[in-house]
């Protein structure tokens, strides 16, 4: 019989929204430490990406697990927010414009948010605009702009240009990422720093935010 | 110039250098292009036989949609080869082939009472003299009051009376004289006419008893330009030439099924003095040579809801030389006059109780609705259903495999015509799919199970075979493979999305769901429990869903006879609540959530 954990990693990597809320709800209600429980969720999303690359999982899929993931981390921000301390910064993210891709963002808010930072998520496809708009009101240390899309990498570089327009460019740091950004898209987007990966999205971020 | 021979079929003809699948098109050889020559699809496959040309480099888009196998042994996509050069024989395998596919010879007739806008009356007339000298058109309103004439008659109507000695029949569209013939004629016919993205039905009808007297279909040869609208109008949009050039090919295929039914019923064409037409609104706008191109663009603006009635020789419809060609109203850009027939002939908009009428295809037109409130969405489910975008989907032609059943762990299937299996067809992948799930084979997305069984290839990804190498007609095996069926599944999610968020407006669930009718010539042959399992269809008891068949061509047919039809649909469309899917804000998660089985 399989642990409480291992069903957990496999309802959400078998895309089981029912089971993978239910077991998330049980087990916090048996007081189980949260970390534990993100730990788990990086497990189920390691599996999932695996398999989009092994070309059995498609967009589609990816797209259910970052809806499944979405709510699993609405069960899991109250108890996290009891744990954690202070915050550790401000960071805004969203996915682009064009692009409607939100796994990889969703995976790094949650990390994120796990390790004691406040998130604002923009959602997807979102111009630049909403950008300028959200660094202006929420003023963070770190921006983060997400896509999947080799397209993306073009709206990326037009949102930072619209930040630097707005006078905002020197008050934030600026991270993208998403399968397609490298060292080349980050010298073309003029942004910060880049990350192909979410662990190491997360680690990047803390660095631009000045937490070590 | 270069001289191009085609096997198997033995065709010569020249053609200006360019892209393959142009020349193809313009010789007039139907070839498979689903995505409408981008390179996506690889349908338009063909083999370069011996040359004494050059031809375009193998692109990207081949070597993703051909095998090196393939490659070497010459086979290319038309769409992406271009020829220059003297000569060349080309080879065409059957798959590439666009054929004529099976088509539901069920529809529904309703009754009702005939009120055409053709009317034929014989009268005599008082011949002129001297004391009574008022001119030709006045004797006529004697009998008929005032009228409208075309220029075209009146220049002819000197004559006419006069050689017909004033006894003569005279044929009105509501109240314009269309016709005269020299003594007593009864023979009065209209014509209905479906024209789907993919066929076209006509029905030839004897207005007189309001019965079909002879129906032909043919393939719709836009399907040449792309086989889903979107690229049609992408085509259209591009010249005046490119639209006249549609326009021309729906226009020339009615001809060519007038004259064939006409000749079955041994009538004149002369004596088919209207045609109903229905059609989804780009199918419409492309008849009547409209500029489709806002339909297919946010907020999808068509350029004219109401039924339209012009003469068809402004159309180039060969029928009598002042007859009339005329349309049922459109409800939005996506859903046309097609669904307008669908709402006549089932006549969901006078009953009680809540029916849905559900018309699967590349768009799905969706129903929902009775007496008090109609809603209606078009959901684009694509062309999965017709079998593009998998390995070996095919449309529903001789060979499709059309029907599935896996029994203990053997796959038994049918194939449309019996013939050797070539491909899977719509029905063939809903039973498919949901034998799959049924036996464990695969779960709710689609993706194989760790499953002992010879029928499984699991390298490089996981595949079903359905028909072995030695059954099929290539001696390949044809298989299904976990992408094949997301596909699949993305459509039918499509779909279900699109009820859901009717029934979620209308502020029901499936149990207060009186009735389902599955219009179109593919809801005439899908297994119902199979439909349900996989989530295409509401879960309702199977007493209540009712085979409607070719539901079109039946309400243009009503449409046709009765003037009170096009009335009541005029004043239907004012109602009805159109709901454009893509803004509605739960239409993401519906969707989502509708694709697992």
């Amino acid at each position: 019989m399989a642990s409480m954990e291992e069903e957990f990693v496999n309802a959400l990597a078998e895309l089981d929204e029912t089971k993978t809320l239910e077991l998330a709800k049980k087990r916090i209600a048996a007081g189980e430490d949260p970390f534990k429980i993100l730990d788990d969720i990086r497990k189920a999303t390691d599996i999932i990406g695996k398999r989009y690359e092994e070309g059995r999982y498609f967009v589609s899929d990816l797209i259910m697990a970052g809806e499944i993931l979405k709510q699993v981390m609405e069960i899991l921000k109250p108890v996290i927010g009891e744990k954690r301390g202070e915050s550790k910064g401000k960071v805004v993210i969203g996915t682009v414009e064009g692009d409607v891709h939100d796994i990889g963002k969703n995976i790094v808010i949650a990390l994120l948010e796990a390790e004691g930072f406040e998130v604002v998520d923009l959602g997807v496809d979102q111009p630049p605009e909403v950008f300028v708009n959200a660094v202006k009101e929420h003023k963070p240390q770190v921006l983060g702009l997400s896509g999947l899309l080799t397209e993306a990498i073009e709206s990326m570089k037009k949102t930072i240009e619209a930040i630097e327009k707005a006078g905002l460019r020197n008050k934030v740091k600026i991270i993208i990422g998403g399968g397609r950004t490298n060292e080349e898209a980050k010298q073309y987007t003029k942004a910060d720093d880049w990350a192909d990966d979410a662990a190491v999205g997360v680690r990047k971020i803390k660095a631009l935010a000045g937490v070590v | 110039m270069v001289s191009i021979r085609l096997e198997p079929i033995g065709k010569v003809f020249k053609a200006d250098d360019g892209n393959l699948l142009e020349i193809l098109r313009q010789a007039g050889v139907s070839i498979r292009s689903d995505c409408g020559g981008k390179g996506i699809c690889g349908k338009c496959k063909i083999v370069i036989v011996e040359a004494n040309a050059t031809f375009s480099e193998i692109s990207e888009a081949e070597r993703k949609n051909l095998t090196e196998e393939e490659i070497k042994s010459g086979y290319r996509l038309a769409c992406q080869t271009t020829i220059s050069g003297k000569s060349a024989t080309i080879f065409i395998p059957k798959e590439s082939k666009a054929e004529v596919r099976k088509i539901s010879d069920l529809y529904r007739e309703a009754k009702i009472e005939l009120k055409p806008a053709i009317r034929k009356f014989f009268v005599k007339l008082q011949k002129p003299t001297l004391a009574d000298n008022s001119p030709d058109y006045e004797r006529l309103t004697r009998i008929f009051g005032e009228f409208e004439i075309p220029l075209e008659l009146l220049r002819k109507l000197p004559k006419k009376l006069r050689e017909a000695d004033w006894e003569i029949t005279a044929t009105f569209w509501k109240n314009t004289l269309i016709d005269i013939e020299k003594g007593k004629s009864e023979e009065c016919y209209g014509l209905a006419v479906d024209i789907g993205s993919s066929k076209i039905v006509c029905h030839l009808v004897d207005i007189n008893s309001g019965k079909t007297v002879a129906k032909g279909y043919e393939e719709n040869p836009q399907v040449a330009y792309g086989e889903d609208i979107v690229s049609r109008v992408t085509y259209a949009s591009k010249s005046p030439e490119n639209l006249k050039k549609l326009q021309k090919a729906v226009v020339d295929a009615i001809n060519g099924i007038i004259a064939k039914l006409c000749k079955d019923a041994k009538v004149e064409k002369e004596r088919i003095y209207e045609a109903m037409v229905v059609g989804n609104a780009v199918m419409h706008h492309l008849f009547f040579g409209i500029e489709p191109k806002y339909i297919s663009v946010s907020p999808f603006t068509p350029a004219i809801r109401k039924g339209v009635s012009f003469s068809a020789k402004e159309i180039g419809l060969d029928i009598c030389k002042q007859g009339v060609v005329s349309s049922l109203p459109l409800i939005a850009g996506f859903v046309g006059a097609d669904a307008v027939a669908n709402i006549a002939i089932t006549g969901v908009h006078k009953e009680d109780k809540l029916s849905m009428v559900i018309d699967i295809g590349t768009n799905t037109e969706i129903i929902l609705g009775n007496k008090d409130r109609l809603l209606a969405c078009s959901t684009p489910s694509g062309p999965a259903f017709e079998g593009a975008h998998m390995a070996y989907g095919i449309k529903a032609v001789s060979g499709a495999i059309d029907s599935v059943r896996i029994v203990e762990g053997n796959v038994e299937y049918s194939t449309i015509d019996n013939e050797k299996p070539k491909g899977i067809c719509g029905t063939g992948m809903i039973d498919l799919v949901a034998e799959l799930y049924k036996n464990g084979f695969i779960n709710r997305y689609g993706k194989f199970k760790e499953k002992e069984s010879d029928r499984i290839i699991f390298s490089p990804t996981p595949r079903f075979v359905v028909a072995r190498a030695e059954e099929t007609e290539f001696g390949k095996p044809i298989t299904v493979s976990e992408k094949d069926i997301n596909e699949f599944l993305l459509a039918k999610a499509a779909i279900k999305a699109g009820w859901m968020l009717l029934m979620r407006k209308m502020g029901i669930d499936e149990s207060k769901l009186e009735k389902i009718y599955l219009a179109g010539s593919f809801g005439r042959y899908i297994n119902v429990e199979n439909a349900k399992l996989i989530g295409l269809l509401p879960n309702i008891p199977p007493e209540k869903i009712d085979y409607a068949g070719d539901t079109a061509v039946g309400g243009a047919k009503m449409a046709l006879l009765s003037l009170d039809v096009r009335d009541e649909m005029e004043k239907v469309v004012q109602k009805v609540e159109y709901v454009e899917l893509s803004v509605e804000k739960d239409f993401h998660s519906v969707f989502i959530r509708a694709i697992p089985i």
